[in-house]
């Protein structure tokens, strides 16, 4: 369920959990500067103990074993249930046209890929550039978003594996430098999408906020000074309650620290680029590059984005989501090209599933395998196989053709270099010629 | 060491109320060992608070907001104002789908009258609200093309939970509640039995002519009912789930009181293991938020914008914006590193605003702080950490900046950060 989030545990903070560290251990790179300016010291034990720390950690769990390259993975969640076949239209296949009949776009809101394909307007601006693979789901699908969502976020195709971690986290686990904060979840909160064993993970607040921090300099200066204690006072801290108010105390108290060694960082990001639109995607994907430019070991950003629940309504506000989409994109992907980063990068979405091919009036029911696109270093095409529209089970959904794990492999291990055992999962394979490497 | 009255009493109104504020802490810790069942009994007894009569009709978002925050941070709405919050939790409904103020304020209404009234006629009440058939997409709905949303999540999330129906149930219920609709302009919700289906369908092993009443009374027929909402409540006020045993008196309770919420809150809170659950579980953005508000100082109704409720937003509990159908998560996402910052920043930049903090003669500035912020239960490393930034800023500056370094420092220290 989505009410039981797993906390975020960083391996400094399990390291303490453990009673493994003291001092300033483990704070990463990004954090330590926070205290540099008042107390030198504070930071130098960082990398002194957390080489210690990694041994420690190699005998409870396997340190990387990733081969390390430079390559950065930008995963967007289309939240809600992105329609896949509005998505990625198979505007040419007859039963397909049938099926969606009430809601079918007119022709001037369509851009014709082929004499099969098109796509809705808005990702016009991007068609070219992308990769799409088609059907992508799991084997016995649930059409509950919430049960989906668990799944994706810890590629559990069929809710058994029993992860406490998420695909991006074990990415991150795998990938993780000595220091750095791997992995960075964007806007709303953290998702267990991005949930680690060991690997340092941040999310950032409201871009909005982020932006209005960033601009105030002397706020940053008033607020780390009046708190810069709590992050370095270490004993002394228990409630003698219980075992969970103390957890709870120590938890509260680090994060506190990563937040303010956040808000220094995020004071040098300056202002966001003038070509991005004023939308939230863009924001998020305009300060992912700002960060990705800041050089400190970052390599999984998580982006969590919309409502694509188009249960109703589905024409008019699916057009304006991919009209946001295809924008903002578009100027992350020149963005990136324009700093030299467009090599290093792929994006790519997910979503718990799609929507179901028959409307429903205005709108769509839950579905199962839905279209993912991919941009940045990919050869752009189409990939995988069309779903068949006249085979429909009892819930009037398709079979999904490309399975989540392999989708999650190309990222995880064809991309990003991790093992796929540890990461997407035992038996995935990376889908052939997808990736531009 | 046995908790003291000012702890116990903090606690009880933390978790049965927005609270709390320093006078109620001092008003009920006086009593002694009868401290915390007498904040019980006046957070049970509080009375509802009204819904703002001006708001009506107006379809800007601002005002609608400011009269909910005004509610939260009335002292009197105790318990009361507490389930209202909840309940908007579990029937999330979000104003950026709806689009219409008016909608949100009439269901509200409805969060206000049966808080602590029946589950059962709540929940019908609820399937009918204009509100909440527009956000799950039920308004329009039609037997010939079923919207699934609605059927869907009053069983997944409203009260049943996940693995107690099939897919073959939702069709089923979709059917069954086809043909409502909503006027925008008028917002009146009616039925259209063109639409309808006017037939019998099978939905969870029952075979008949169903309508809405008759779904929500099916649902409340099922064994998994009763427990489901009990443990929700339960989680919500202690912090942490039920015992087997426990949810099984609970829910037998709630099920044969005919749903009635009151007597399963009380069930819940006049128990020991209330009284110890203190501190477990991380303070919502907005109980945090209307705490904090109780400490910058005194309750003042009547001055507009001191504090600054769109700040929710940054802090991801903006009233009428839920994340989704399931409301806001619990756990440790209250306690992430963006979360703290979010706070802090917000503490800081609000300060200014501020009564000073008066440690009176002979009484200490950390106390007077700890006090204000109705912290009673705290660490030597916060009691330090205070102490130093009233070290810090001693001598050089005024009252203002003194209380402003002091009352940030606390409103960001671990304790405050918890319920």
């Amino acid at each position: 369920m989505i009410t039981d989030q797993v906390p975020q545990i960083s391996r400094r903070r399990l390291l303490q959990m453990l009673g493994l560290s003291t001092g300033a251990l483990g704070a990463s790179s990004l954090l330590a500067g926070c205290f540099s300016d008042s107390d030198p010291a504070a930071a130098a034990p960082a990398s002194k103990q957390a080489v210690g720390a990694k041994q420690t950690k190699s005998s409870g769990r396997a340190a990387p074993k990733a081969k390390a390259n430079d390559h950065i993975l930008v995963v967007i969640e289309l939240k809600g249930g992105n329609d896949g076949f509005a998505t990625l239209v198979p505007y040419g296949d007859g039963k397909f046209r049938k099926l969606r009949d009430r809601i079918w776009l007119a022709d001037d809101q369509m851009v014709k890929l082929d004499d099969k394909y098109a796509v809705p307007k808005g990702l016009g601006v991007v068609a070219e550039r992308l990769a799409f693979v088609e059907a992508v789901g799991v084997a016995k699908p649930d059409l509950s978003h919430f049960t989906m969502m668990q799944r994706w976020w810890q590629s559990d195709p069929d809710g058994t594996s029993n992860y406490s971690t998420g695909f991006l986290g074990r990415c991150c686990d795998e990938l993780r430098g000595d220091e750095a904060i791997t992995g960075v979840s964007m806007g709303y909160g953290s998702t267990q999408a991005l949930v680690t064993a060991s690997a340092s993970t941040v999310s950032l607040p409201q871009v909005d906020l982020v932006s209005q921090l960033a601009k105030d300099e002397p706020l940053e200066k008033r607020l780390r000074t009046s708190l810069q204690m709590y992050p370095t006072i270490e004993k002394g801290r228990s409630l003698g309650i219980g075992e969970e108010p103390d957890r709870l105390i120590e938890l509260a108290r680090a994060n506190m620290g990563d937040g303010l060694g956040l808000l220094k960082n995020i004071t040098k990001l300056g202002e966001r680029p003038k070509r991005y639109p004023d939308t939230e995607l863009s924001r998020s994907l305009a300060l992912t590059r700002q960060l990705i430019s800041l050089n400190v070991g970052m390599k999984v950003f998580h982006v969590p984005w919309g409502s694509f629940d188009t249960h109703d309504n589905q024409p008019g506000a699916h057009s304006e989501l991919m009209n946001e989409f295809g924008n903002a994109l578009a100027a992350f992907l020149d963005d990136l090209a324009d700093n030299g980063l467009a090599d290093r990068v792929l994006v790519a979405t997910t979503s718990e599933f799609g929507r179901r091919p028959e409307a429903n009036g205005q709108g769509t029911d839950h579905g199962t395998a839905s279209t993912m696109m991919l941009a940045g270093a990919v050869n752009p095409g189409r990939y995988g196989t069309s779903p068949d529209f006249g085979k429909r089970n009892e819930d009037g959904n398709v079979a999904a053709t490309t399975s989540m794990t392999d989708y999650y492999a190309t990222l995880g291990t064809g991309w990003l270099g991790a093992p796929v055992d540890e990461t997407a999962g035992k038996g995935s394979t990376v889908i052939d010629g997808l990736l531009r490497v | 060491m046995a908790p003291t009255p000012q702890a116990l009493t903090a606690h009880v109104l933390r978790r049965l109320s927005f609270g709390p504020t320093a006078e109620l802490v001092d008003r009920f810790a006086t009593q002694g060992p009868k401290a915390s069942s007498s904040a019980i009994d006046w957070a049970l007894a509080a009375s509802p608070l009204a819904l703002n009569p001006e708001q009506v009709g107006k379809e800007d978002w601002d005002p609608h907001l400011r009269g909910w925050v005004d509610n939260l941070r009335n002292p009197n709405g105790g318990l009361h104002e507490k389930m209202t919050w909840f309940w908007h939790g579990h029937f999330a409904t979000s104003s950026e789908k709806v689009g219409q103020q008016t909608m949100l304020h009439r269901q509200q209404g409805l969060f206000r009258e049966h808080a602590l009234g029946n589950f059962k006629t709540l929940f019908a009440s609820i399937m009918n609200d204009a509100a909440m058939l527009i956000y799950l997409d039920s308004a329009d709905s039609t037997v010939e093309a079923p919207n699934e949303n609605l059927a869907r999540e009053s069983m997944e999330l409203f009260s049943l939970g996940r693995g107690n129906y099939s897919e073959a149930d939702i069709k089923s219920s979709a059917l069954a509640l086809a043909g409502w609709q909503v006027d925008y302009e008028s917002t009146q919700v009616t039925y259209n039995a063109e639409n309808g289906l006017g037939g019998e369908v099978v939905f969870l092993g029952r075979r008949g002519k169903f309508d809405v009443n008759d779904i929500v009374n099916i649902l409340c027929e099922q064994p998994s009912c009763a427990p489901f909402i009990a443990a929700k409540i339960y989680r919500y006020l202690v912090g942490v789930a039920p015992s087997n045993e426990q949810l099984g008196l609970l829910a037998d309770g709630f099920r044969s009181s005919g749903y009635e919420i009151r007597p399963l809150v009380e069930a819940i809170v006049r128990n020991e293991e209330f009284l110890n659950a203190r501190l477990n579980r991380p303070r919502y953005a907005i109980e945090w938020f209307i705490a904090s508000a109780h400490a910058f100082g005194p309750f003042r109704p009547d001055e507009d914008g001191d504090i600054q409720p769109w700040t929710l937003e940054q802090l991801d509990q903006l009233p009428f914006k839920p994340p989704n159908v399931a409301g806001w998560p619990s756990g440790a996402k209250w306690l992430s590193a963006s979360q703290q910052l979010s706070r802090a920043s917000y503490a800081w930049s609000q300060s200014w605003k501020m009564t000073p903090i008066d440690a009176g003669s002979g009484t200490d500035l950390v106390a007077a702080t700890l006090k204000r912020c109705c912290i009673h239960e705290v660490s030597a490393a916060t009691k330090a950490t205070l102490h130093d930034a009233a070290l810090a800023s001693a001598g050089a500056a005024d009252a203002l900046s003194v209380s402003r370094r002091l009352i940030t420092t606390a409103l960001c220290s671990p304790e405050f950060q918890l319920a």
